[in-house]
Formats: structure tokens, C-alpha cells, sequence
């Protein structure tokens, strides 16, 4: 087991090199001259763009400047902005939220959708099961700007529910709303995930021994079927927490929440090079962890499967 | 049992997320204060080198300098500066108030002046704001000219000798040419003082500004905002009734209009385009809504090189000019709000002259058929360029729409990717048809409307358009006293009705919705909120 992570994370590094090498190409590689409109509706003075240009080396070659940028990284910094501002500080800032709205919208998804899917197994064809299948289709058939804007309207700004946005640092009671509007979305695929597995592991041979052994129903359901059923659902989980954590720019702008997601299409907008591969170099290093929890997961909840 | 352990670990990992998201730190607003709507500033908040607008929106309570401008009334009026004397426009006596401190006790020298210009002047600061001081004598010495294809040599200096300290409050101005309203100018940011502790730590500043103006910035961040209290020490002309701002950062302008509807916000400007429909937004706040013009002009750039040989012929261009309807337009696609442009300067500047751009501004399709048929007609199709980034779109169709129906020639909006490559692509001289041109006033006189973008030499003469009889006219003005240079910069103003360098489309307005808590709301002429004047119910 020991080995097999280690192997992994030696992996991590060829993928972390190629993602900031390709990233970082592309971001320089936009057309457009990365100080135009630095100055407002003035053209920027000459001093400006000298500075700038030394600083940032625009005059050298790309794989000259990517050769810095490492060098950099290697030392822990993760360079400044063209806005002055360290990129470490404007992570810092904006991870937090994101971090928080995705574990805690990860959370409200795995208890409805997993509730959900089993129950909808246990009578597959019946009324929970179609009606829940129902108005999960009409979830997904909506842009999650839809339900986000109106949730917002009519919980935050008509009833007053909730708080209408989310203000630095973040609350568990600001998040809330937009936790559930993108957990909405989500818990219909884990739902039906859930559903077919558990369907299909309750025709499996042990469940009928387990019954024939006299055990409740509850404890078949909960404690033999669905660790048993899990897999499918966790890799899911895995892919939606590493999503959520690239950002989910739609329902963080309704909200106002600062994220990860934000901080990349502005940066992207504003030409912001070294932002932008700074952003994406730590989304894709956690993708790569939650991968990596993901794989071990499975062999706890299947114990057939083993690493070494 | 292994099993067991790591999901208990599970748990545990879930449980210590579940404590980290902290309980809501709902606070009321303190009494006296004011919650407005802000956006994240870029950078650091230097006043110097803030030329982008939700920095400056932070810096504006903060800071005062030589001169401001009276939210009322528009005029010029001494701030820290007790005197502000010239015989030749070249040479500026400037005498202090004594007894101005800044927000760190300190009070404000002279010096204070003279070593901010300094600084900023300095080429290798790279400021943005930078060269605004070319016109004083010496600023060639901090920014020496780079030779070709190398980079600038380190300057000898990093004083200008234009630059004189007199006495603790006096200190004196000497200018290359003659800047008639130099006075004026003085309003911007970039002449404003910094305080000792400035210069020890740029970085540091940069964080937590201090200036010397009516409210000292306690405490924030970019990203979660900043509480500005009212600066006792103050003893200025603005001295403000409410007791602090907590400027609240907002990522996007609908989250912040939802949070005023919904009572959380008390000041929010430019309310969004989509709740300005049919007055939507005015029935959503019961009518406490304030419009009013601001100091920005809107207009269609020309391109100025032999990328399209037919728009360079200025009777093409004033037919183009007269076949857009600006008040259909401003009337429907903006409901209203601003008003179309009648001239090359916004109105509430010094120097403003309606009708400015007389007949050729007005819609007048007739006419406009006329000198498009004089001209030769035009061949081909015009394609009009923006930012696809940018809210532009809607009106550049309109324009073009306009066009199209009454010269009868194929006009297409083409959209750049976005702002930067826009920007690259409209000062390249491979615009082959007309782009959008904003200008936003740095301080409120004709001058700055005129100089920087239509003089030979002027900063940001994206078209590169050179005339002349203007360029003269611009020579005079500087000769002369600052009232008879404003009329100069008037004829001048009219002259460019011949050519056309740019096409004025309309002046937008600025919208601000508020809290039933809020009595008066003042703006200046830039378009934002003037807090010293802003009184509150109690």
C-alpha cells in the first residue's frame, strides 16, 4: 500500500510539470499585448511598460521565461500578478470559499443522493422511484444559472430565508443556499448511480444468503448491499469534489462568493499569465490527491481489491 | 478492523471540516455608517499607479490633494492648497493650508508634495500615472530615453529640478510649456501628497493607504472589503456627517443589486443594465434612485491609416456620423438614461459648449445620403470592431443597424476576443473599420477631453490623427489665461467637426439605487459618490 502511494505521488510530478508547461503557454500564448488597457482609457506611459516588461520579462523568449517561472516554483513562490499582487496571497484568498462550497455541497449531495437512490432500489419501477427519477430529470433540464438566480430571488431576497450573497470570509449560513443549488444538480446522477448498483447488488447470491440467515432488512440494505454498491457513486463523488474545486463559476458569480473559478475567468480576461497558471497548477494538484483518495477508497469498500 | 479505523478517520476528517465553516458573523451596521457596494481593487492602492476603477473607487474618500472639485457645482475649488498663483502659466506658486495632517498624524508638507511628483516622475517606478509629470522641467532626467532596442539607462537623478520646496507650506512648480489649467489638472490622484511612511514602504501603503482626506481606511482586504471610518483629525472643506463606509466587495453587479432590494446594502452605482428595463428598477427600490450625467464621453474611433482608404474621406465620415438615431437609441436600448452627444466634450466639464459638433451630430438621413453620394459613396461593407468582453455589444449592433438603415451599406459587428487584444489591435493601424472609443475624464476640464487624444502628440491618440490648425490652436491656449484658453480649446473643439477623428455617439449617465436609510446622495462629476455629502436619516 505504502509503495503503491508513493508511486503515485511520483507520478504527480511528470503531470504537474506538463500541466504548467501547457498552461503556462497557453496563457502567454493569447493574442494581445498583455498591458493594453493596464491603464484605464489612457495608453500607458513608456515607463509603465518598461517596468513591466523587465519585471515580467516579456522581451525574453516563452521557454526562457518558463525556465524562471520554475525556478520560482521551486523556491515556493508562485510569482506576482500583473496587478501587483502575489498570486499566493490571491489563492490564499480565494480557496477557502471554494474549498468550503464544494465539501459542503459534496455533503448535502451524498446524503440525498445516496437516501435516494437506495430507497428508489428497494421498489425500482414504483412511485418514489419514478417520481424522484421525474423531478430529477426536470433538475438537470434547467442551466444551474436558472436555479441559482431564482433560488437567490425567491429564498433570499423575497422570503429572506437565506442570505442573499456570501461575503469574505464566508459563512456556513451564507453557503448553505448555494450549497443545495449545486448539490440539486448533482445528487441526480449520484441517485441513479446508487439506484442501478444497489438494484443489481441485491440479486446478488450473499444478500440471499444474508436473508436466509434471518438478518433484518435494514442491516442487509445498509451494511451488505451498499458498501458493496459504492464504488460507482464514490468515483463520482471523487470527480464532482475535484470539479467544485476548479470552481463553479456560474453558481459563485449569482452568489458572490470570491472563488477559485472567479480568480481564473478573471485573470483569463484580464491577461493575467502568471494568475492564471498558478490557479490551475493547484485545481489540477488536487484533482490529482482526491484521485489518488478515490483509488484507496476502493479498497476499503472492496476488499478484493488490492495495492501493492 | 483496518477498515473500521479509516472510516473512522472518514469521520473525523468530516467532523473537523464540518467545525471549520464557521457560524455566520452577521453584523448589523453600526450607527452613522454606510454600506456600499464595491468591487475588488486590482492592485496595490497606490494612488499613482490606480488608474483601473475599483481601486480608485476606495482611494477617492481617502485621499485629498491640492484641489478638488465641488460635487455641486463642478467648479475647482482649493482643498489642501491655501493659494495656487502663476503670471505665465509655467511658473505656479503653490501655498498650503497649514494645519492638514494625514490619517497617521503626520501633517501635511510640502515636502510631502514634492516627493510624491518625485517618486511617481521616477521611470524605473514604473507608474502608471507616470507621465503626467512631463510637463514639469526635469522629468526627462528620471526617465532617460531608452536606445533602440535596449532598455532604459538608470536615470542620473531622481529629483526634478522643476521642483522647488520654498518653505514648510510653500513650494514651487516650473513647467516646460505653458499649462494654462494646470490648476485643474492638479485634481488628478496622481498630483496628490504621500505621507514620510510612504516612501520607507511603498508595499506597505499599497495595503493600507493614508492619505489626508475626510475618511482614513481602518482596516480590509481586496477580497473581503474595507471599513472606512471619518478622519477626526480632519479639518478640510468636505467634512463628511456620516461616521464611516463599509465598502462590501461584490464580484458581480446583479448579487449586489439583489442584496439592496433585499435591505443589505445601502449604496449601490450603476445599477445593471437588465433591472434598468422598462424602469424595473425603480419599482424594485419604490423610487429611491438617483441619474445623473457623468464626465464620459462614448464614441466611435476612426481608424487613421490606409487600412479602409474610404473612411479616412471626412464627408464619409459625416454621413456615417448622421445616420445613427442616438436618441432612438439611448432612448430605447438605454432607457433613457444618459444622453446622446452633441459634441466631443462631456457636459458637466469646464468648458462645456453644447452643439459643439452642430449638424453633423444630429440624426438627419437626407443629408446623410447627400454627402455619402458627394463623397463617391461607399463600396464594400464597414465592419465595426469592439470587445467581446465588454457590455458594448447591444449598442455597437444598434450603431451598425443604424448605418445599415439609412446608407443603405452592409454593416457587421466583428467582436475581438477581449479588452487586451482589442487594445492591440485598434492602436495597430490594421483597423479597417471604426471601433468604440471611450473616454472617461481624469479631471473635469475641456483640456482633458481634447489634448491627449487629438493633438499630435497626445497621449492616447489611438487613431493617430494629426491636424494642424488644431495643434495651433492648442499652442495659443497654452500662452494664454486660463478663461481665454478655455475659449480656445472651444474653437478648437468645433474644428474637428471637419474631419471627424472620432464620431461622439452619447454621454452614458451614472444610476445609483439606495437604502430608505440614505437621505441625499451627491455625485461628482466622475461618477462617484461624494460621502462627505451623503446625510443620513436618523
Amino acid at each position: 500500500m505504502t509503495g503503491y502511494i508513493l508511486r503515485r505521488l511520483l507520478q504527480f510530478i511528470p503531470v504537474f510539470l506538463g500541466t504548467t508547461f501547457v498552461v503556462f503557454f497557453l496563457a502567454w500564448g493569447m493574442p494581445g499585448d498583455p498591458l493594453a488597457g493596464k491603464c484605464g482609457d489612457r495608453e500607458c506611459p513608456d515607463a509603465f511598460v518598461a517596468a513591466a516588461t523587465e519585471e515580467f520579462k516579456l522581451d525574453r523568449p516563452l521557454i526562457v521565461r518558463y525556465g524562471y517561472y520554475l525556478a520560482d516554483l521551486g523556491r515556493g513562490d508562485l510569482g506576482r500578478s500583473f496587478t501587483g499582487r502575489d498570486v499566493s496571497e490571491q489563492l490564499v484568498a480565494a480557496f477557502p470559499a471554494t474549498v468550503r462550497l464544494a465539501l459542503l455541497a459534496v455533503l448535502i449531495e451524498v446524503l440525498l443522493g445516496i437516501t435516494i437512490g437506495v430507497f428508489a432500489a428497494l421498489r425500482p419501477g414504483k412511485a418514489f422511484d419514478t417520481t424522484t427519477m421525474m423531478v430529477g430529470l426536470g433538475i438537470i433540464a434547467f442551466p444551474s444559472f436558472v436555479i441559482a438566480n431564482l433560488a437567490q430571488l425567491v429564498f433570499g431576497v423575497r422570503l429572506g430565508w437565506f442570505p442573499v450573497t456570501v461575503n469574505d470570509p464566508t459563512s456556513f449560513a451564507e453557503l448553505l443556499l448555494p450549497a443545495i443549488v449545486l448539490a440539486l444538480a448533482h445528487q441526480v446522477t449520484l441517485s441513479r448511480l446508487t439506484r442501478s448498483a444497489v438494484i443489481e447488488t441485491m440479486q446478488s447470491d450473499y444478500i440471499r444468503t444474508a436473508r436466509a440467515k434471518g438478518l433484518g432488512e435494514a442491516r442487509i440494505v445498509i451494511v451488505h448491499a451498499l458498501r458493496n454498491s459504492l464504488i460507482p457513486a464514490v468515483t463520482y463523488i471523487g470527480k464532482d469534489i475535484g470539479g467544485l474545486l476548479a470552481g463553479a463559476v456560474v453558481v459563485e458569480g449569482v452568489f458572490n462568493i470570491s472563488g477559485v473559478g472567479g480568480l481564473i475567468v478573471q485573470s483569463i480576461r484580464s491577461h493575467d499569465g502568471i494568475t492564471i497558471v498558478g490557479a490551475v497548477t493547484v485545481v489540477v494538484v488536487a484533482y490529482l490527491f482526491i484521485n489518488l483518495l478515490v483509488d484507496l477508497s476502493y479498497a476499503v469498500l472492496d476488499p478484493r481489491i488490492r495495492y501493492d | 478492523m483496518k477498515h473500521n479505523s479509516i472510516s473512522l478517520g472518514i469521520v473525523t476528517a468530516l467532523a473537523a471540516l464540518a467545525a471549520s465553516i464557521s457560524p455566520g458573523h452577521a453584523q448589523a451596521s453600526q450607527p452613522g455608517w454606510v454600506t456600499a457596494a464595491a468591487c475588488t481593487p486590482a492592485g496595490p492602492l497606490i494612488p499613482t499607479n490606480t488608474t483601473e476603477s475599483c481601486g480608485s473607487d476606495v482611494l477617492q474618500p481617502i485621499l485629498s490633494g491640492l484641489v478638488t472639485t465641488d460635487a455641486k457645482t463642478g467648479a475647482i475649488i482649493e482643498d489642501i492648497a491655501e493659494s495656487i498663483t502663476t503670471t505665465d502659466n509655467k511658473t505656479w506658486t503653490i501655498k498650503l493650508r497649514k494645519g492638514r495632517k494625514f490619517h497617521d498624524g503626520s501633517e501635511v508638507l510640502a515636502k510631502n508634495f514634492v516627493d510624491a511628483w518625485n517618486w511617481a516622475a521616477y521611470g524605473p517606478n514604473g507608474q502608471s500615472n507616470n507621465d503626467w509629470f512631463s510637463v514639469v522641467i526635469g522629468y526627462g532626467d528620471l526617465n532617460p530615453k531608452a536606445p533602440k532596442g535596449e532598455k532604459p539607462p538608470a536615470p542620473a537623478t531622481n529629483r526634478m529640478s522643476g521642483l522647488k520646496v520654498v518653505g514648510d507650506h510653500e513650494f514651487q512648480v516650473e513647467l516646460k510649456n505653458p499649462v494654462p489649467v494646470f490648476r485643474a489638472q492638479l485634481s488628478y490622484k496622481a498630483f496628490y501628497p504621500m505621507p514620510d511612511s510612504f516612501f520607507a514602504d511603498p508595499a506597505a501603503f499599497g495595503r493600507k493607504p493614508i492619505g489626508a482626506g475626510p475618511f482614513q481606511l481602518i482596516s480590509g482586504t481586496p477580497d473581503s472589503g474595507y471599513k472606512l471610518a471619518a478622519f477626526t483629525g480632519y479639518t478640510g472643506p468636505a467634512k463628511p456627517s456620516i461616521k464611516g463606509i463599509d465598502l462590501k466587495i461584490y464580484t458581480s453587479r446583479e448579487a449586489a443589486y439583489n442584496d439592496l432590494v433585499a435591505g443589505n446594502l445601502d449604496l449601490l452605482r450603476d445599477i445593471p443594465a437588465s433591472k434598468l428595463v422598462a424602469d424595473l428598477w425603480k419599482r424594485d427600490l419604490r423610487g429611491r434612485t438617483v441619474v445623473q450625467p457623468r464626465a464620459n464621453i462614448q464614441a466611435l474611433g476612426m481608424p487613421f491609416t490606409d487600412a479602409n482608404p474610404q473612411l479616412l474621406k471626412p464627408m464619409v465620415r459625416q454621413a456615417l456620423s448622421m445616420a445613427i438615431d442616438r436618441k432612438a437609441i439611448v432612448d430605447i436600448l438605454f432607457n433613457g438614461i444618459g444622453q446622446p452627444a452633441t459634441g466631443w466634450v462631456p457636459p458637466g466639464v469646464e468648458g462645456y459648449q453644447p452643439g459643439a459638433c452642430g449638424e453633423y451630430c444630429s440624426f438627419n438621413p437626407a443629408k446623410a445620403k447627400d454627402l455619402l453620394s458627394k463623397a463617391g459613396g461607399y463600396k464594400g461593407e464597414i465592419k465595426l470592431y469592439y470587445a467581446g468582453d465588454s457590455e458594448v455589444k447591444s449598442a455597437m449592433d444598434a450603431v451598425c443597424n443604424s448605418i445599415q438603415g439609412t446608407l443603405s451599406i452592409t454593416c457587421v459587428t466583428s467582436a475581438l476576443s477581449d479588452n487586451a487584444t482589442f487594445r492591440s489591435f485598434t492602436r495597430s493601424g490594421k483597423a479597417d473599420g471604426p471601433f468604440p472609443s471611450n473616454w472617461t475624464m481624469d479631471y473635469p476640464s475641456i483640456d482633458n477631453a481634447l489634448i491627449p487624444l487629438y493633438s499630435k502628440d497626445g497621449t492616447s491618440n489611438r487613431g493617430a490623427y494629426e491636424n494642424a490648425a488644431f495643434d495651433a490652436l492648442m499652442d495659443k491656449a497654452a500662452k494664454e489665461d486660463s478663461a481665454a484658453a478655455i475659449k480656445t480649446y472651444q474653437e478648437a473643439e468645433r474644428l474637428l467637426t471637419a474631419e471627424m477623428p472620432r464620431v461622439p455617439l452619447w454621454n452614458p449617465a451614472m444610476t445609483v439605487g439606495h437604502s430608505p436609510k440614505v437621505r441625499s446622495v451627491t455625485l461628482y462629476a466622475n461618477g462617484r459618490i461624494d460621502y462627505s455629502a451623503l446625510s443620513l436619516k436618523d
